[in-house]
């Protein structure tokens, strides 16, 4: 089995002394910040411009491919982190709330209710004169 | 609009916006408030009720953008 580590890397494993293990964790915490913040920066703009309004369809397509692969990544780091073992839970948990975020961010991209549905379900369930206005 | 399903969209559009460690406070608050409404509403299904804050959450951000007839703080 090749076991080369990628040029460049300091050697991190496999001894496992207390400062390689400290390195490793302090990379995992700064690679899911990173990781979080284009999250973040991904779902500002899809706010901005899929949400408050309405973008033209060949946006739409490039923005539901880098979506996509949000979505794959966030899922994969998040699948990870559920190992009962999993030592830093906050991380885990943030990364959860990102992936949610990103899951509802495609989902009303991608909602097959339409404005009328909405309506009827409403008037039935959610009926103004209820609320007195 | 209803105030309980306005009070869904608020608390929607707060996990979306939060940034921080807030964000899982803010969605069990979120998902409370779902599990509420579902609860009072025999015949409304999760994802019908899911479906239809996303879309009311879009109407409602969208007309935070435009003017109202009200006016602004002074």
């Amino acid at each position: 089995m090749n076991t080369a580590v990628a040029k460049g890397s300091t050697s991190l494993a496999p001894e496992w002394t207390t400062p390689g293990a400290r390195a490793v964790e302090d990379f995992a915490r700064r690679s899911v910040d990173e990781w979080l913040a284009v999250s973040s920066k991904f779902l500002q703009w899809h706010r901005q411009n899929r949400l408050e309004q309405d973008a033209p369809p060949e946006v739409c397509q490039e923005s539901d491919r880098a979506h996509a692969w949000l979505l794959r990544s966030t899922r994969m780091m998040h699948g990870q982190m559920l190992d009962p073992d999993f030592p830093n839970r906050e991380l885990a948990r943030r990364v959860e709330a990102a992936l949610w975020q990103l899951e509802e961010a495609w989902a009303q991209a991608h909602n097959p209710m339409t404005e009328p549905e909405a309506d009827t379900l409403m008037a039935r369930f959610f009926p103004a004169d209820a609320s007195g206005t | 609009m209803h105030p309980e399903l306005e009070a869904l969209v608020r608390a929607y559009d707060a996990v979306q916006e939060s940034l921080g460690p807030e964000a899982p406070r803010l969605r069990t608050v979120f998902e409370g408030r779902v599990e509420d409404a579902l609860a009072k509403r025999s015949g409304l299904s999760r994802e019908s009720l899911l479906n239809l804050i996303r879309l009311q959450h879009r109407r409602w951000v969208r007309a935070q953008q435009t003017p109202t007839t009200l006016p602004p703080k002074a």
